[in-house]
């Protein structure tokens, strides 16, 4: 498997033909994308290229986040077998068809909106198709005027879920999500709540249940992604287990809470707080497991990661390239894809750092 | 209802307790105590609703003052007592009924 | 800006020395440091942060900011013009933005993030100590219900009991209902117990007691277990005290007790040794040490470090919520006391308890001039020395046999000074020999008021065959009891009946524990009123008839006059009654009872007429 990172302003430094393209571009420099679309398909007629919009972007260079804003496109070449993958757009309402070809994939799953959707089709694609090893993330946003969007072969779209099954004959996947957060406190009852809006918590007006406990609440201090809530299901035992659910914002009118996923009545809730730092790398470390040659990553780090470890994340970023020594590409998304252990079931998140490892079968070490 | 029979059984306890007796025992006494304060309860009820009779009405009060005394429970007995003395018969009744209702 | 060659050389020898660095490493250092300043390329200051933060490392900052500075102060100098001095300031600005000012602004981030975290914690605290009090007041309200009802169930259960109508299987089964109450009073008994403790609700409650009375208390407590286990011993090592001290007996026992209990559970065979020991520790306390150790199937490490911990039971077959060693260890706490444990796997645990006690400020013992005369075949032991020597301080006169047929000789001969003590060392199957010579020594009138105790440290101590003659491993204060409580002793050999009437089930159930209790071998018989006491009367012959006044049908008046025209010798009929006026004391009087005992029943009153009676009938 060849491949290599570049930016919008590096394509002459391609030396092979890559058969796949996956490119990440800051939702507002999504015309330049489309630009160089256009440069790419020129340049490789044969490529498919596959991508979605960002918030900001993360690249294979120091300091790894776009601080300066330098790296508004990023892209990953690949040659592959054209035999090893597939590439499949499905819109609302859609399961993928894989016509029982007797395969087992991994796959990447770009979306470019948290949906019932999405949900649906990640427990589609964990329990009717077996692929266990899926990761992904969330398209995001810099300007809230925008939408998020996948780009699929020079067309963007939005309302829909792009997937990049990897022939496991080919090609695998492996990777992880963590977090840097800890259950804490009673479990709460969400008792009234519509799509991701929360009425109440244990009866009680949710906004005002939860200013209780941390005092009075401000957009400012909630842009800083500081506690989100363990949120769990029926599907998870513990809330160790459960993912986190960030909060999106509060309207003080109706006294609700809004999240970044879809919520309903009876599911519980904890607050949570940071773990200490001895944990965070502790935390961090899991990933070094995953080391292997002759490999790329996928980093799909939550716009609460950026605003909620602020240095720290490139930091961290930076001891993730030391420890792995692989180049990745990767983006803040809104939602991540992943497992919690190494060989889990893959679950929607906020507020994780996850990664997703390709290579070549046969060719890691 | 039943305060005066559940302080009876916490009193009776503590003091039957106090003198040494096996639980067994007490708890024996004390569940005997109980069923008959509960059958001259009904019986006070059955008797305040028919014609008024003195002597029997007196003597029921008797007999409960007197378990009462037995289980330890001096004050609820001595209260007792007090009714007995009550003169005026509309204030007897009330009071009867009273006990009936807190035994 | 472009470094000079010199300058270069001399930034890789200052990191070379700063660092302990080789060449070819200083060297990359200056080489992305001279990018930075040439071609803008930020990796230099990235890299220097990383380092600084995978180090973690304030020494090594500090070097690095004495570094930087030092550098920045060499290349300032160094400048050949104003346009060089700016680039090398804002690079350096920049280094120091990176390094320094954002590490300050995240500190003051995670500050504010920790005040959020502090409120999360201190609310999650608050509400825990709450569901916490909540829980414990439920659970102690609850036990408390529990054990109401339980007391009910058994109750009526001891009633059925005693009708004695259940034959075979259906009286088995009513065994095991009892049974299964009991357990589950003691268990919801534990309940209550530990929140108690939990929640601060215990009172100590002082006062003077002897320690050998209080340990033979707590012997007797798990005498019947201990009968249950044929080849475990109980053996004992008992200091003596001269003294009584003052503190909580009854939670002190609660402890030994509940390691006692402990060890007959977990011990089939071999010996459970409870030992004391004292130290004086100044004119008003003493140390104590109460050991308890056992040969039974003893802990592992880890069964050790929980042993205390509410709910640790290490085998489930064995019976309880795990709560005694906790509740005990809890106790030892609150009372200042320390209890620890040592154990080895298969072999055995040594329970000690520690605990310091006020010398009860007391008169001395009154046996001044007293008789005791004591047979010690072969114990003579520290205690028993001690014993006796106390016994001589306090006044007691004391004789010492040491041959079985002096002892009796000197019994079968004496005529005055009859010893009011005789105490017997010997063991189980020596006592046998006695029983004879007992029996014939009570009938005497002289013996009338001697107390005869057996006294046997070695052996199980539940002695049912002694029980009718002797009182058994007596307690010091056995020989400063009041002479006319010696009467008991010589009464309790003679059977008079006693007729007791009263329409109330209760007050007869109350008489009948009461008298029961100290007079096992009265006869008592109960009359669920006045016909039926009459039918009874004409059939026996009682000593004495005790007579509600008050009653259904017959009163009690009319059941005396019924009584006494039946011919017979009326025996003493006392008048039970709780209206204790002047004119039904006329009355009473008038009509000729003996006497009036009142209700609620005072015991004392109610024994010395007993006692009256029985001493008349003696006589």
């Amino acid at each position: 498997m060849e491949y290599r990172i570049i930016t919008c302003y590096q394509f002459n430094k391609i030396d092979f033909e890559p058969d796949l393209i996956i490119g990440f571009y800051q939702d507002i420099n999504q015309c330049e994308f489309q630009k160089h679309y256009k440069k790419i398909q020129d340049m490789y007629p044969n490529a498919n290229v596959i991508g979605c919009s960002s918030e900001s972007n993360i690249y294979d260079e120091v300091p790894h986040v776009d601080v300066d804003e330098k790296h508004i496109c990023i892209y990953l070449f690949l040659k592959l077998n054209k035999n090893g993958y597939k590439i499949k757009l499905l819109d609302s309402n859609q399961h993928i068809d894989l016509q029982d070809d007797g395969k087992k994939y991994d796959a990447i799953i770009l979306s470019s909106n948290y949906s019932d959707f999405l949900e649906d089709n990640i427990e589609y694609l964990n329990k009717q198709l077996g692929i266990k090893h899926l990761y992904g993330g969330i398209a995001g946003i810099s300007n809230i005027s925008n939408d998020a969007t996948i780009f699929y072969n020079g067309d963007v779209y939005t309302n829909t879920l792009l997937l990049l099954l990897l022939d496991n004959d080919y090609y695998k996947l492996d990777g992880l999500s963590i977090h840097q957060f800890e259950p804490v406190g009673f479990e709460l009852t969400i008792t009234k709540s519509k799509d991701n809006i929360i009425y109440e918590l244990d009866n009680q007006p949710a906004l005002k249940v939860l200013e209780n406990i941390i005092g009075h609440l401000t957009h400012k201090k909630i842009r800083t992604f500081s506690f989100p809530f363990f949120l769990k299901t029926d599907d998870y035992k513990s809330f160790e287990e459960s993912p986190l659910c960030s909060i999106k914002g509060i309207n003080r009118d109706t006294n609700s809470i809004s999240v970044y996923r879809y919520v309903k009545n009876n599911d519980k809730v904890k607050l949570s707080i940071p773990v200490s730092s001895y944990e965070q790398l502790k935390r961090l470390r899991k990933f070094h497991k995953l080391r292997k040659s002759n490999s790329v990553a996928f980093v799909f780090n939550c716009l609460g990661v950026k605003a909620y470890l602020g240095m720290m994340e490139y930091l961290y970023l930076m001891d993730l390239k030391r420890h792995l020594n692989i180049p990745f590409i990767g983006f803040h998304s809104f939602g991540e894809i992943g497992p919690f252990e190494n060989g889990g079931v893959s679950i929607i998140h906020n507020q994780t750092i996850s990664l997703a490892i390709l290579s070549a079968v046969g060719e890691e070490a | 209802m039943n305060q005066i029979i559940d302080r009876t059984i916490q009193i009776a306890h503590d003091y039957l307790g106090a003198f040494g007796f096996e639980d067994d025992k007490i708890d024996s006494t004390v569940a005997k105590g109980i069923a008959e304060l509960e059958l001259y309860r009904d019986k006070l009820r059955e008797l305040i609703n028919k014609e008024f009779d003195f002597d029997i009405l007196d003597r029921v009060l008797h007999t409960i003052k007197g378990i009462l005394f037995q289980l330890g429970n001096n004050d609820d007995g001595r209260s007792i007592d007090q009714l007995r003395d009550e003169v005026n018969a509309e204030n007897y009744k009330i009071k009867i009924e009273d006990l009936i209702d807190k035994l | 800006m472009k470094l000079k060659k010199y300058q270069i050389d001399k930034l890789i020898k200052d990191i070379q020395n700063s660092f302990k660095m080789d060449y070819a490493q200083a060297e990359e250092i200056v080489e992305s440091f001279k990018n930075l300043l040439e071609n803008n390329n930020t990796k230099f200051i990235y890299d220097l942060n990383y380092t600084i933060f995978h180090r973690r490392n304030h020494k090594f900052t500090k070097q690095i900011l004495n570094m930087i500075v030092d550098t920045y102060a060499y290349l300032f100098e160094e400048a050949s013009d104003d346009m060089e001095r700016k680039i090398i300031r804002s690079y350096f600005e920049k280094l120091f933005d990176v390094v320094f000012i954002d590490r300050c602004q995240y500190s003051k981030q995670l500050e504010e993030k920790s005040k959020t975290t502090q409120k999360i914690l201190q609310h999650t605290t608050k509400r825990l100590n709450e569901t916490l009090e909540t829980q414990e007041l439920m659970i102690a309200n609850i036990s408390h219900e529990m054990r109401t009802s339980l007391n009910a169930i058994n109750g009526y259960l001891a009633i059925i009991s005693d009708k004695d109508v259940l034959q075979g299987e259906d009286k088995q089964y009513l065994s095991k209902a009892t049974h299964a109450t009991r357990t589950l009073k003691e268990l919801v008994s534990d309940i209550l117990s530990v929140t108690k403790l939990n929640s601060g609700q215990l009172e100590i409650q002082q006062s003077n007691f002897w320690l050998d009375k209080m340990l033979i208390k707590c012997i007797d407590n798990i005498a019947l277990m201990l009968q249950k286990k044929p080849k475990l011993h109980l053996r004992t090592d008992i200091e003596f005290v001269p003294f009584r001290v003052y503190g909580d007996q009854n939670h002190i026992m609660e402890i030994i007790i509940n390691i006692l209990s402990n060890a007959v559970k977990y011990t089939d065979s071999g010996y459970i040794s409870l030992s004391m020991k004292t130290k004086q520790t100044s004119d008003n306390n003493v140390a104590i040490s109460f050991v308890i150790a056992d040969t039974g199937i003893g802990m592992t490490s880890q069964q050790l470090e929980t042993i205390f911990s509410p709910y640790s039971r290490f085998k489930t077959e064995r019976q309880g919520l795990g709560l005694g060693m906790h509740i005990a260890h809890q106790l030892a706490k609150k009372l200042n006391g320390n209890l620890t444990v040592e154990s080895v796997f298969g072999k055995g645990s040594i329970f000690k308890f520690d605990i310091d006690m006020k010398i009860a400020d007391d008169k001395k013992l009154d046996i001044k001039s007293r008789n005791i005369c004591i047979l010690n075949k072969k114990n003579y032991n520290d205690t028993y020395k001690q014993r006796i020597s106390f016994l001589e301080e306090q006044g007691a006169n004391v004789k010492v046999f040491d041959n079985e047929n002096e002892f009796i000789n000197y019994l079968l001969t004496i005529q005055d000074n009859v010893p009011e003590y005789v105490s017997i060392i010997a063991t189980i199957e020596g006592y046998t020999k006695f029983d004879a010579l007992i029996y014939y020594l009570k009938t005497l009138p002289i013996f009338a008021k001697t107390i005869f105790i057996a006294e046997n440290y070695h052996q199980h101590i539940s002695l049912n065959y002694f029980d009718e003659i002797y009182e058994y491993f007596a307690p010091i204060d056995l020989y400063a009891r009041n002479k006319t409580q010696d009467l008991q002793k010589f009464e309790s050999r003679v059977d008079i009946s006693i007729l007791a009437i009263d329409d109330t089930e209760t007050n007869l159930d109350i008489l009948s524990l009461f008298i029961s209790k100290k007079y096992p071998n009265i006869t008592l018989d109960l009359a669920n009123g006045g016909y039926e006491g009459i039918g009874m009367f004409k059939i026996k012959k009682y000593d004495m008839v005790m007579l509600d006044l008050k009653m259904p049908g017959l009163d009690g008046f009319e059941v005396f006059n019924k009584l006494k025209e039946l011919g017979s010798p009326l025996p003493p009929v006392y008048a039970f009654s709780a209206d204790i006026y002047k004119s039904n004391i006329d009355k009473v009087e008038e009509y000729g009872f003996a006497g009036m005992i009142e209700k609620p029943l005072q015991p004392q009153k109610l024994y010395k007429i007993i006692e009256r009676i029985m001493h008349e009938s003696n006589n």
